[in-house]
């Protein structure tokens, strides 16, 4: 029974693959080599993830002070900040990865390391991120600090990686 | 459809590029010629014919999935060369795994690569599955590189993947389940009918093979600074950075 669900599982995953490709998938491909816009990936401000994510003070002076209502407001905003602040870093990701497929695509010599390394780095940073969506919808965003910072150091690497890129974190005083 | 298929693969002119394809559906084509004269002449043997000739094409598969490593990527040289690594890796695991099998049973003759699968049906089906592996391959590498392959490449690479995932699950249930074969062989037939579709349709016009014609050497055109020269001596640094485990900074 084993050997029929992984054998037909394969082939299940051969044909959607091919379906999901053929509709989907190649909507983001390119015909040739499309414009950089910029080399320059910019990360938010990683002061205020730290608010966002870490700060309880904020959330006590509102709880202390103010009705319930307002209360469930202030999570609410804090949340959308959350989701904002991890759609910005999802998106350096992205960035990132396109440039080096940009880059990978006319070059003639690839290492095969290099490669692999790169795409494990973004799949363990779109991992983090989808897990991270979840958690701050679920959850709320505090107590989370520790994963974003896991988020910045993949992104970091990943940037590394890609070569003279340079890597911009604006910071942002705390106000 | 096979008929029809190899005149549209002259017309477009494909053929002389691919001559692996072009072998393997004319294979295929005498080999169904051959079924229906074995069938009126000698049904007896129709049955081990038939096996012997889809072997034969499965293993001629293969080489097809070669060259579509090497056309679909045409235009991407350093990409066609990491792909073609990873083909030959696959395959020469495959190889191994299959040899340590044959020598496990201590039947090193010609008769044990028959006696690897209890019957014919599990020997294709082993090998439709390595190919279904080597075509994921094939298609991560070209969703991971976003790369869309020439119409007509596409549609070759579309339609065997799709009757390779599909015979895939029609030969394992049939293995298993006996009863289902000739319900199973008429879908089979029909799957079969969509493929040459597939490849029809996708070779009725000859295109551009792939959307880049001739690799660059000097760097991305609109970014000639990036190298991914400069990546591996980065990667030293992270190597580094890992090991001294300093936290991650930013410039």
């Amino acid at each position: 029974m084993i050997e029929i669900f992984l054998y037909t599982s394969a082939g299940g995953l051969l044909v959607a693959f091919i379906v999901w490709l053929v509709f989907h998938g190649f909507s983001r491909t390119e015909t040739a080599l499309e414009p950089i816009a910029s080399t320059v990936i910019e990360l938010p401000p990683r002061a205020l993830a730290d608010r966002i994510f870490s700060d309880t003070v904020d959330a006590e002076f509102v709880a202390k002070n103010f009705p319930p209502a307002l209360l469930e407001m202030y999570r609410r905003e804090r949340r959308s900040l959350a989701l904002a602040w991890l759609k910005a870093v999802h998106h350096a990701g992205v960035q990132l990865y396109r440039l080096h497929v940009s880059v990978a695509r006319g070059s003639s010599i690839l290492n095969p390391r290099v490669e692999l390394q790169v795409a494990c780095e973004l799949l363990g940073l779109l991992v983090i991120c989808y897990t991270l969506y979840a958690l701050v919808w679920l959850r709320g965003p505090h107590s989370l600090s520790r994963l974003v910072g896991r988020v910045l150091s993949l992104t970091t690497q990943l940037s590394l990686y890609v070569g003279p890129a340079s890597f911009r974190q604006p910071e942002i005083d705390r106000a | 459809m096979l008929a029809l298929m190899l005149w549209r693969g002259f017309r477009t002119r494909l053929w002389p590029k691919s001559p692996v394809f072009s072998t393997y559906i004319a294979f295929d084509l005498a080999s169904s010629l051959g079924g229906f004269a074995v069938l009126s002449a000698k049904p007896a043997i129709y049955s081990s014919y038939y096996w012997s000739s889809q072997i034969i094409g499965d293993l001629l598969g293969f080489g097809v999935l070669w060259e579509f490593y090497r056309r679909a990527l045409a235009g991407f040289a350093g990409i066609a060369r990491f792909a073609r690594l990873g083909y030959l890796v696959l395959l020469v695991l495959n190889l191994t795994r299959a040899l340590l099998n044959i020598f496990n049973r201590s039947l090193w003759n010609a008769a044990s690569l028959w006696s690897l699968a209890r019957t014919t049906i599990d020997v294709e089906r082993n090998l439709r599955l390595t190919q279904a592996v080597f075509l994921l391959g094939l298609l991560l590498a070209l969703m991971y590189y976003r790369i869309r392959p020439g119409r007509n490449w596409g549609g070759l690479i579309w339609g065997y993947g799709f009757w390779v995932g599909t015979s895939l699950i029609t030969l394992t249930v049939e293995s298993q389940l006996p009863g289902f074969a000739v319900a199973l062989g008429y879908l089979q037939q029909f799957v079969t009918m969509v493929a040459l579709t597939i490849w029809v349709v996708s070779l009725w016009k000859p295109c551009p093979e792939s959307p880049m014609e001739s690799p660059i050497e000097n760097g991305h055109p609109h970014a000639p600074d990036l190298r991914l020269e400069d990546s591996l001596v980065t990667l030293a640094r992270v190597r580094a950075h890992l090991i001294s485990g300093i936290k991650p900074h930013y410039d």
